[in-house]
């Protein structure tokens, strides 16, 4: 053959194909080219879902081919094209799904909706995200964190167990206090400051099996954004970040199994259409079975232990014919814990939530939300003779409504009222047991109401220059359930400074407060693939959590502002460089962050918080400052994928009241609980194979403050330490190594893969915490090390879907 | 497949059964020097004795303090000045001023560097005494050890039945120590044996048991464990344990239920933040100098409860026993009185 032959057929070939390829586009014709007149513009509009689950696909591009002209849909999944009358070739994308191509004749207005399909599953689709590959550069925001599930899943797991909270954990500026600690840390903020989200209703205890695992079941979970350093006007009442996880619909169209079983716990999903492309249902529930673990330690107070959980979602939602759908959706989760006969616990949340969003004309859309939650815990010291139940919670209704304005892509205006009314549960103590002599006791607790007007624009000028302004106005009641206490002016607060009660009826409010929260983010960009953000943020919180221990229990206190707990208030400001190299397959970025809180909480030294009718005797308010700086690199495509997370930051209180007693370390700055200056985690992910994927963690921090025995002293015999100024030492430095192997299509013809994991690789003993115990015989306490997950655990999960 | 599953779930519980605790040594850095004051006076005849120490980073117990000067007044005027006996200890005789209930009493103390100190007015408590009757339980009892692993042991339990005779309020604290004979070795044809040492010692430096009144609904408290003891050779011939019940004032029942709090849970992950307890005692010169210790008046009864090797259904090893292929190795059967707490001293209710 030779080359003129060659050249001949190839470019036979490329018309042919083209040509093929031209016969896939259909054709869709809006009006009559006659008759176009003077019209210099039509709209075309519509919207883009998921074929099988009909749910809006948000942020999927529709552009005009050739013309680079095109735009983006809104999280409805609604889009709005102005383009001169003509014939056009459309594409429509959205990664993770086939590209759909349309020809349109258009010379009037017209509406034309898209049903996307996902790609079938090849490699180089395991990683689907709703983002797009510069979204990174384009978010006008800096400090937002936003993935998908399925990217998740690439993360080796704890015991197998796909985990949001675990996955934010490798990002920069967000740690934990250790493992088996529940929530997590964000810039050096407290557990209580972050605002955790299930479906727009709050979550108040995110941990099952004291922080091992969170409460989001991966087989339920569409998708979960993290807002640590612009929070939009639309979220508030929590001072450092917001945690919005959403969980699935159901399939429209078929119906689907999903499940997985692992050496702890399993978990199973159903869900499919009740009417077809119109009503679909989800059903999920996982379940823990770990006490036959427990009994292979040698230890015997953990042997007479006992842990278990489980949690259940259900989803029902139904697709209006005019573009809105309407959703009812139900979370319970439920923990027991029970430490040999010495102490147990048991917390349940319960959320139930309403979302109804509908389609107000081309460019309105309005969301709104109301949601019914309730958290309880109860504490059992299990003592012969003192044994009893100590039960505790709050409640809360939620009402929001939420209205969007968008035109293109240029202007994004949401507007909404919200009002949260929290119902603090009485604290109770009760016998436990028939040979408990302890008596009944029950405090009430001050109730409240929330309430906030926002405005948030979000304005593209041009492709350099766009920002978000937002302006949140929250206002809050005490509402009285019981006496205020009136305490001697000067004074430390104290039983014996009380200088009056008063009484007050149930619902009566004693105490407002409120006051704007100004939200502000500019983003100019700096080059193709480059963009200079930066941000500031008022936050005010008026719940807070009650808790004298460095990590969060379940039987914390939910205490809601009052006459004597001011609200948190806090003002972050940020700034952060971000660019993409080689067409968006590497990210990197370095943010810079600070933040100045008022009226944090901590405690005088022995403070007593459960049933405690004057909490404020024993809790203090006063300052805080955290700063740090987060480098992040990313590699989005090829075998080996994965990212490497860096923050240096450092998280002082100061305590500074008018007497001695109100002072922290005499009233000087000190480290708070979450001071860890350095953070490292690298995540990597290489492909083995077809059916084959290696991947693997390494965690670093340094450890976090402790205080510490320094020297003793005898009282009546007794050895009674003398302990070090608060959080003057630290703990061991902390690092891991995780593992997994994933494997896919263990059988044929069924979607499946078995994950072999390995936590804590090379069964690191990282501690947890320092504590003291005594030795027989011995006058001074030795210091140990507790290490929570002390040695390597392995793990097999088989998943299936079909 | 199976083989797979098999070797997984191997490693797993071989992984698992290692231990999560490791001992640590922390570098801490004290401040030295922290005035310490242990004393009580209570309603029970004296003396009544008192400490005095400065802490020592290097040392568990704090320094000595010696020289200084101590005198107690109580709410009628009366000042009684304490005699120095040594070792940091200073003894009032109680001529003048003695404990009894209802009474208020001020301890001041000037040191030889001139620092002035004084307690905070302490009252013995008025509230009734309980009734308690104290008994033992001796078990072969699998506890957990020190390096986390379960360990069989014979061990004697001490337990507490109080009833509350009213419901008037009080605070109460109980506390035991141990008294025990020990015979040291005598071999055959020895001119004289060794004398027979009585030892007084606190059983744990951290076990104490502090309750309120108000927090209990029935007129009893049954089966309160106050101590645990393995068995050894000081079971060999009576070995009392002396259970002390002091009624607190809310004073000192908010000091000692501190140290309850700090001395008996260090092993919860969800433990409150450790502190510096502060006492009664202050500078009035400098309020923010740190003063270690508790001045206490109290009401005060004890309970004595012995136990010998009649009891105990294991070996019991003795000093006494001499036999050819037995000679005792450790040094106090020879010499008992190095033991720390020793006396030659018979307590007069010791035999009886």
């Amino acid at each position: 053959m030779t080359d003129r032959t060659l050249l001949l057929f190839i470019f036979f070939l490329v018309v042919f194909t083209t040509l093929k390829g031209q016969e896939k586009v259909d054709l869709v014709v809006f009006g009559d080219s006659s008759k176009v007149g003077s019209v210099k513009q039509v709209v075309l509009t519509g919207t883009i879902v998921q074929a099988d689950s009909k749910t809006p696909l948000g942020g999927a591009s529709i552009f005009l081919d050739g013309l680079k002209y095109g735009n983006n849909s809104d999280y409805y999944g609604r889009y709005l094209i102005e383009l001169p009358p003509g014939t056009y070739r459309l594409t429509v994308r959205y990664l993770g799904n086939i590209p759909i191509h349309k020809k349109i004749s258009i010379f009037k207005n017209g509406v034309l909706h898209f049903e996307m399909v996902e790609k079938p599953k090849v490699l180089e689709e395991v990683i689907i995200s709703a983002r797009t590959s510069d979204e990174n550069i384009k978010e006008i925001s800096p400090g937002l964190v936003q993935l998908g599930i399925k990217e998740i899943k690439r993360i080796p797991a704890l015991m197998g167990e796909v985990d949001v909270v675990k996955s934010l954990l490798l990002l920069p500026g967000i740690t934990t206090v250790g493992e088996g600690s529940g929530g997590f840390n964000v810039r050096g903020g407290a557990t209580d400051q972050n605002l955790v989200l299930m479906d727009n209703g709050q979550i108040f205890n995110s941990a099952h099996a004291l922080g091992l695992f969170s409460n989001f079941n991966p087989d339920v979970t569409e998708e979960f954004t993290l807002y640590k350093g612009n929070i939009p006007a639309q979220y508030g009442g929590r001072a450092s970040s917001v945690l919005n996880v959403r969980t699935r619909d159901g399939d429209f169209s078929k119906f689907h199994v999903k499940g997985g079983i692992g050496f702890l716990s399993g978990r199973a999903a159903v869900e499919g259409p009740i009417v077809k492309d119109k009503t679909s249902f989800l059903v999920g529930g996982r379940v823990s079975y770990s006490d036959w673990i427990l009994k292979t330690v040698k230890n015997l107070d953990v042997q007479n232990s006992s842990a278990s959980f489980y949690d259940f979602n259900a989803n029902v939602t139904h697709r209006f014919s005019s573009g809105g759908n309407i959703s009812l959706r139900y979370y319970q989760g439920h923990d027991y814990f029970r430490y040999s006969n010495q102490f147990g616990y048991d917390y349940t949340t319960q959320l139930l939530s309403l979302r109804w969003n509908a389609l107000l004309g081309n460019n309105w859309g309005s969301t709104f939300t109301a949601a019914q939650g309730k958290y309880t815990s109860k504490l059992f010291d299990l003592d012969v003779t003192s044994a009893r139940e100590f039960s505790n919670g709050v409640s809360y209704t939620q009402l929001k409504q939420n209205f969007l304005h968008t035109y293109k892509e240029v202007h994004a205006l949401n507007l909404g009222v919200e009002a949260n009314l929290y119902n603090s549960l009485p604290e109770k103590s009760q016998p436990y047991g028939s040979n408990s002599t302890t008596t009944a006791q029950q405090l009430k607790k001050s109730d409240g109401r929330e309430f906030a007007l926002y405005a948030n624009e979000e304005y593209t000028v041009n492709s350099i220059f766009s920002f978000s302004a937002g302006l949140r106005y929250s206002y809050f009641q005490s509402l009285a359930n019981d006496t205020v206490y009136l305490y001697q002016p000067g004074l430390s607060r104290s039983i014996s400074t009380i200088i009056d009660t008063l009484h007050y009826s149930r619902g009566q409010v004693t105490q407002t407060y409120g006051g704007f929260e100004p939200r502000f983010s500019v983003r100019i960009g700096t080059g193709k693939n480059a963009a200079f953000k930066l941000a500031y943020n008022r936050n005010r919180q008026y719940i807070h959590l009650v808790s004298n221990t460095t990590a969060p229990t379940p039987t914390d206190i939910w205490q809601l502002s009052n006459s004597y707990f001011k609200p948190q208030i806090a003002d972050n400001f940020s700034v952060g460089f971000f660019q993409n190299f080689k067409e968006n397959k590497f990210e990197f970025s370095a943010e810079v962050f600070y933040k100045a809180l008022t009226n944090i909480v901590d405690y005088k030294n022995s403070a007593q918080i459960i049933l405690n009718r004057h909490l404020e005797t024993d809790v203090l308010q006063g300052k805080g400052k955290y700063y740090g700086l987060e480098l992040y690199v990313k590699k989005n495509t090829g075998y080996w994928r994965g990212w490497a997370s860096y923050t240096f930051s450092r998280a002082f209180n100061q305590i500074n009241g008018a007497t001695a007693e109100d002072k922290v370390n005499n009233g000087n700055w000190y480290p708070s609980n979450y001071d860890k200056p350095h953070n490292f985690s690298l995540t990597a992910s290489h492909y083995l194979g077809r059916h084959m994927t290696f991947a693997a963690n390494l965690t670093y921090t340094t450890g976090r403050p402790i205080t510490a025995i320094e020297s003793y002293y005898y009282g009546n015999e007794i050895s009674i330490p003398v302990y070090s100024e608060r959080n003057k030492y630290r703990i061991p430095d902390y690092w891991r190594v995780d593992i997994s192997v994933t494997v896919n299509s263990v059988f044929k013809k069924i979607d499946d893969n078995l994950v072999f994991s390995v936590y804590n690789f090379f069964g690191r003993r990282n501690a947890y915490s320092i504590y003291y115990q005594e030795i027989y015989g011995q006058q001074t306490l030795q210091a140990y090390k507790l290490s929570v997950l002390g040695s390597a655990l392995p793990s097999i999960t088989y998943n299936i879907n079909f | 497949m199976n083989r797979v599953f098999q070797i997984a779930i191997f490693i797993t519980l071989f992984l698992l059964n290692q231990q999560c605790r490791d001992a640590y040594q922390f570098d801490t850095v004290a401040e030295d020097g922290l005035l310490v004051v242990d004393g009580e006076i209570n309603d029970l005849p004296g003396p009544y004795l008192l400490s005095l120490g400065l802490t020592n980073n290097a040392n568990v117990r704090p320094d000595p303090l010696t020289g200084a000067f101590v005198a107690i007044t109580d709410h009628l005027g009366n000042t009684e000045n304490y005699v120095e006996i040594g070792g940091g200890k200073y003894q009032l005789q109680g001529y003048v001023v003695s404990g009894v209930a209802g009474g208020s009493y001020t301890l001041k103390i000037t040191l030889p560097n001139g620092h002035y100190y004084e307690s905070t007015k302490e009252t013995i408590p008025t509230s009734p005494k309980l009734k308690d009757s104290t008994y033992f339980v001796v078990v072969n009892e699998a506890t957990t050890s020190s390096e986390g692993e379960t360990v069989n042991n014979w061990r004697v339990n001490v337990f507490l039945n109080t009833t509350f005779e009213s419901a008037a309020p009080g605070y109460y604290r109980w506390s035991v120590e141990e008294y025990y004979s020990l015979f040291p070795t005598c071999p055959p044809g020895a001119i004289s044996c060794p004398p027979i040492c009585y030892i007084h010692q606190p059983i744990s430096y951290y076990n104490l048991k502090v309750i309120d009144r108000k927090s209990f609904s029935g007129s009893y408290l049954k089966g309160i464990k106050l101590e645990g003891r393995d068995v050894d050779y000081s079971f060999a011939t009576r070995h009392y344990f002396n259970v002390y019940q002091h009624s607190m004032n809310p004073g000192a029942y908010n000091y000692w239920s501190k140290v309850q709090q700090l001395v008996s849970k260090r092993g919860s992950i969800f433990d409150a933040p450790p502190y510096t307890i502060s006492g009664n005692i202050h500078n009035p010169n400098n309020p923010n100098e740190i003063v270690l210790g508790y001045f206490e008046a109290s009401g005060s009864k004890v309970t004595r409860l012995f136990i010998d090797r009649g009891y105990i259904h294991t070996f019991v090893q003795t000093c006494f026993m001499y036999l050819p292929d037995y000679i005792p190795n450790t040094y106090f059967c020879w010499d008992c009185t190095q033991i720390e707490g020793s006396s030659i001293v018979e307590p007069d209710w010791f035999w009886h």
